[in-house]
């Protein structure tokens, strides 16, 4: 299944792994041109149909569909079927030495202008990953870069590409922000794995 | 200077806020004061205060003594008043409500010296009583709230539409 869905490049995890646990401020990945590049497409072309909900509060500023596990679309049901598939939390437990459980959390997310994520861990119960599957190209001007901080500064930056795959591991340090989208709209879908 | 409409009714505003526990005054001072007041305010020396997990803004000490404000705000909540401190927000400036600090139940006197704002723009400040009821102040030139606080509150974030800068005197 991992031939069907991911760019032939990246089919040796092993290499990665060095990479990821090396990378600062704290374990990540930022791999581009991950996914055969037609089935994202359609991907992004099926998530445009399903419906987005405000999510507002002192935190955040954004729109996100419901977890895709509910949704009718095909495309996405075997998108997301792919992401919770043994064989792929094997290949990103060879990348970073971590077991996952076989549920995962999955929802599109579409930030428009103005909209933005504050800095925050992520830590709750058992995330173990945060991923990020891009859908638009930003430029850094655009905003909507995942910032990764170290202390009280930013130590990374994520820019948007159309078909990069990113994900960071969830710690007390993982502390990260979604920079404020300036007059264009940023598109992903996003979620995390779990312990076990 | 406070606008004689809120002097001459003081005892239906009391009323007011001892059923509804927040309670805002639209043209708080008359409008030559307010001028004045406003003034001192944007020349203050502000500076800037981040930790980005908790807040984003500017802060500035102001002297500001009133015998009959004190005597209003006294006699409406009860509450002595402090020396104020000045806060300026502008964009990606924010705070958030934070979990580790478990504000006391009190009342809260905050007065707003933003000469023109839209909502969109942010910056509205939101009591959150912990059960999913919200009071929101609103940006309003001239304008005094006071305010039972029941739970925390944040700053909405200040985003890239906010145009000019939000002072807020807080007592």
């Amino acid at each position: 299944m991992l031939k069907q869905w991911i760019n032939q490049n990246y089919l040796a995890p092993e290499k990665l792994s060095q990479k990821f646990l090396n990378n600062k401020p704290f374990p990540y990945l930022e791999l581009k041109d991950f996914f055969i590049k037609n089935k994202l497409i359609q991907v992004l072309k099926a998530l445009s149909k399903e419906s987005f909900y405000l999510k507002d509060s002192d935190l955040f500023t954004f729109f996100q569909t419901n977890d895709l596990k509910s949704t009718k679309n095909k495309t996405l049901h075997n998108f997301r079927t792919f992401l919770k598939s043994k064989e792929f939390g094997v290949y990103l437990t060879s990348i970073t030495g971590k077991n996952y459980s076989d549920s995962i959390d999955c929802f599109g997310t579409i930030y428009q202008d103005t909209n933005y994520l504050l800095p925050h861990d992520d830590q709750l119960e058992k995330r173990k990953l945060a991923y990020f599957i891009y859908l638009t190209n930003l430029r850094k001007q655009d905003g909507g870069s995942l910032c990764l901080y170290k202390n009280d500064f930013v130590a990374a930056k994520i820019t948007p590409k159309l078909n990069t795959f990113a994900f960071f591991e969830v710690s007390k340090n993982s502390l990260h922000e979604v920079e404020e989208v300036i007059n264009k709209r940023r598109i992903t879908i996003t979620g995390w794995f779990y312990d076990q | 200077m406070i606008n004689k409409i809120y002097l001459n009714n003081f005892e239906k505003i009391k009323a007011t806020f001892q059923k509804e526990g927040s309670i805002t005054f639209i043209d708080f001072f008359q409008e030559d004061f307010f001028k004045i007041l406003q003034k001192d305010v944007e020349t203050l020396n502000f500076k800037k205060e981040k930790n980005p997990t908790a807040y984003s803004y500017s802060q500035a000490n102001y002297l500001f003594r009133s015998k009959e404000f004190s005597k209003f705000v006294k006699k409406l909540s009860g509450r002595n008043l402090r020396r104020p401190i000045a806060y300026l927000f502008e964009w990606k400036d924010y705070t958030i409500l934070n979990d580790q600090i478990k504000s006391k139940t009190g009342v809260d006197i905050v007065f707003d010296l933003t000469e023109y704002w839209q909502p969109e723009w942010g910056g509205m400040i939101i009591y959150s009583d912990g059960e999913g009821k919200y009071i929101q102040i609103t940006p309003n030139r001239n304008s005094l709230t006071i305010i039972k606080r029941r739970g925390r509150k944040f700053v909405k974030y200040l985003n890239n539409k906010s145009q000019g800068r939000r002072y807020i005197l807080m007592f």
